[in-house]
């Protein structure tokens, strides 16, 4: 009999131990040590996620530093209103490795990166595993990057999704650098030092609206396709401002590397060293952008009609 | 003289036992057998919605889950900047139910469903109102955002959901609005499956400044009659972007009376399998200024129309 009562106190024991919340808090007065529901707050996001369903939110109860941390599972984190940061000191602030279609969305936060080389948002994504991300500002150091999405090497990674909403990167290193997937960007404000926003290496497409971008040491928005990526790649642009930079855009298609299409629609370039710079790829207009006070204006695109 | 005492007295308690707030308070620290004034508030909007005047509203203290709550008066339910959740165990977050002359405001809540649930269900009438303003929506794979239908006692073409400032994010559909007038501006929908559908009942919709994407291959905006659709559906779609989707606007009428059409200006339909698809006939109307480019196949825009 004692054995039995025994095992089963181990059993409920062992059941606490991996008892996990629909949605787990921090606060700043939590204690990792906590349960993580609303009346026991955690101390660090970290701990939360590690207390929280697949599927679930973390969120935060008042204003604070809730530490770096990895997500590697469909999850939300939500500031709220609280004023919830990540100040990444000693890493990069936040870190997320889906599964293959897990979808992952990171909400109402402000992330400081802490010193270099250390980054705000670093994905490896593969798949179909998609990442929102809203409200959100980061600011960032001398080089280091806002956000970077890469390939976590298990594919080409041409499914996976990056939607950005309303996300600020203030700094004096890169702005968004995206290596792989395909990208939608609304309300996207970059302000940096190098590279506000880079398509490199495995990016498929992306679209970008109502969105500012300013880099006067390179390029407000840098693209490429080299002969390392697989797929034709485009890019639209549209109610968009890209001014105070070396070049508003670049645009590089390496020889023998697949095609590269750029369209411009309602969409300011000013202020840049060159408006336009390119070296092979496509660029089209739909004859409603403005060029106005760039050094040079650059190459003229071609035109197309709207519909 | 003691028979009148007593009854009085009965009289102020009963007027006590129904006494309700204009305005209500939850906290995270409230107990629900609180009177839900501001000095003692109560735990759940549920609570707090039973003390509450016709329309009164009802407001959060701090950053808590107030839990699901279901609407069937005037009423506003304000978040202000507490951080106020609207958390959904086995149910939809948020029904509203309103009476066929009922004004309804949502207004600056962060709504999180778990399971195979809804954000918001409204249910509507008459010449309701429901205006969405400030709102996010965040539902697992399983999840739906937002459902508009009827209660079922009607079909009025009068019934009106506004929706200012909302999104809604990972959400197996996003919003499915099948009933009344709807009306969309700074609407942000990224889902799985189909990011907005205007169908069934629907009589017209203004969607304007948005953007919507399906992740998984279906439409990005979706407009559908079926054979028991009886008024003609207009839809306005101005300024916004559908993208990176199997199919950007996608309309197909059914053999219902009803016709489609769906007018289109100044919007991006780029980075889709299709740019715009449709059933039957000639639904779209262009105003010649669309960005339609980019997409696998992008589809045809043959009627158009002129700026006055």
């Amino acid at each position: 009999m004692k054995r039995i009562v025994t095992f089963l106190w181990l059993l409920a024991i062992a059941a606490l131990a991996h008892a996990q919340n629909a949605v787990s808090w921090v606060a700043s007065t939590g204690n990792d040590s906590n349960t993580c529901v609303r009346t026991s707050p955690c101390r660090t996001f970290a701990v939360a996620v590690d207390k929280t369903i697949f599927n679930g939110t973390v969120r935060a109860v008042d204003a604070s530093d809730y530490g770096t941390l990895t997500i590697s599972k469909s999850l939300i984190i939500d500031g709220g209103d609280s004023g919830a940061f990540i100040g990444g000191i000693g890493g990069d602030a936040l870190t997320i490795t889906p599964g293959p279609a897990d979808n992952v969305t990171i909400r109402n936060l402000a992330i400081y990166v802490g010193t270099a080389p250390f980054n705000g948002i670093v994905m490896y994504l593969a798949s179909t595993a998609t990442v929102n991300i809203e409200n959100v500002s980061i600011a960032t150091v001398i080089n280091s990057y806002g956000i970077i999405v890469n390939s976590n090497g298990s594919d080409n990674g041409s499914e996976t999704l990056v939607n950005l909403r309303n996300v600020n990167i203030n700094g004096r290193g890169s702005g968004v650098s995206m290596y792989v997937g395909q990208l939608t960007a609304d309300r996207l404000s970059a302000n940096t030092k190098v590279n506000a926003l880079l398509l490199a290496g495995k990016w498929l497409s992306a679209t970008i609206r109502d969105s500012v971008f300013h880099a006067p040491n390179g390029s407000a928005l840098n693209i490429s396709s080299d002969i390392n990526s697989q797929n034709p790649k485009s890019l639209m642009i549209e109610h968009c401002e890209l001014g105070h930079s070396g070049g508003g855009l670049s645009v590089y298609q390496a020889a023998q590397a697949p095609p590269l299409t750029v369209r411009l629609s309602n969409t300011l370039f000013s202020n840049n060293m060159v408006g336009i710079v390119q070296d092979g790829g496509t660029v089209i207009s739909y004859r409603n952008n403005v060029f106005a006070g760039n050094l040079s204006d650059g190459n003229p695109p071609l035109s197309a009609s709207l519909k | 003289m003691k028979k009148l005492m007593i009854f009085t007295g009965l009289l102020a308690f009963t007027a006590l036992a129904h006494a309700q707030n204009n305005v209500s308070w939850v906290a995270s620290t409230g107990i629900d057998v609180n009177n839900c004034t501001r000095t003692s508030p109560c735990r759940t909007l549920a609570a707090a919605y039973t003390k509450t005047d016709v329309a009164g509203t009802i407001r959060m203290v701090d950053a808590a889950d107030y839990g699901p709550l279901a609407i069937g008066k005037p009423i506003t339910i304000d978040g202000g900047a507490s951080g106020g959740v609207v958390g959904a165990g086995a149910t939809n977050a948020i029904t509203v139910l309103p009476g066929p002359n009922d004004m309804i405001n949502l207004r600056n809540l962060a709504i999180h469903i778990a399971g195979p649930y809804t954000g918001i269900v409204v249910r509507s009438a008459g010449t309701a109102v429901v205006n969405i303003e400030n709102v996010s929506i965040t539902a697992s794979d399983q999840g739906g955002g937002l459902l508009v239908n009827s209660n079922g006692r009607d079909f009025s073409t009068d019934a009106v959901v506004h929706l200012h400032n909302v999104s809604i994010a990972g959400a197996a559909l996003g919003a499915s609005i099948e009933f009344g007038r709807f009306t969309a501006d700074h609407l942000t929908i990224d889902t799985r499956f189909e990011a907005l559908a205007l169908k069934t009942n629907l009589f017209n919709a203004v969607i304007h400044d948005s953007s919507f994407h399906s992740a998984s291959n279906y439409a990005a905006v979706t407009v559908t009659t079926d054979d028991h659709t009886i008024f003609n559906r207009n839809v306005l779609i101005d300024r916004s972007e559908m993208s990176q989707s199997g199919i950007g606007v996608n309309v197909c009428q059914g053999k219902g009376p009803g016709k489609i059409t769906v007018r289109l200006a100044d919007n991006a339909i780029t980075g889709n399998s299709i740019g715009v698809a449709q059933c039957s006939g000639q639904q779209f109307v262009t105003f010649h200024n669309n960005l339609l480019e980019g997409n696998e196949s992008d589809g045809t825009l043959v009627t158009g129309s002129t700026f006055k």
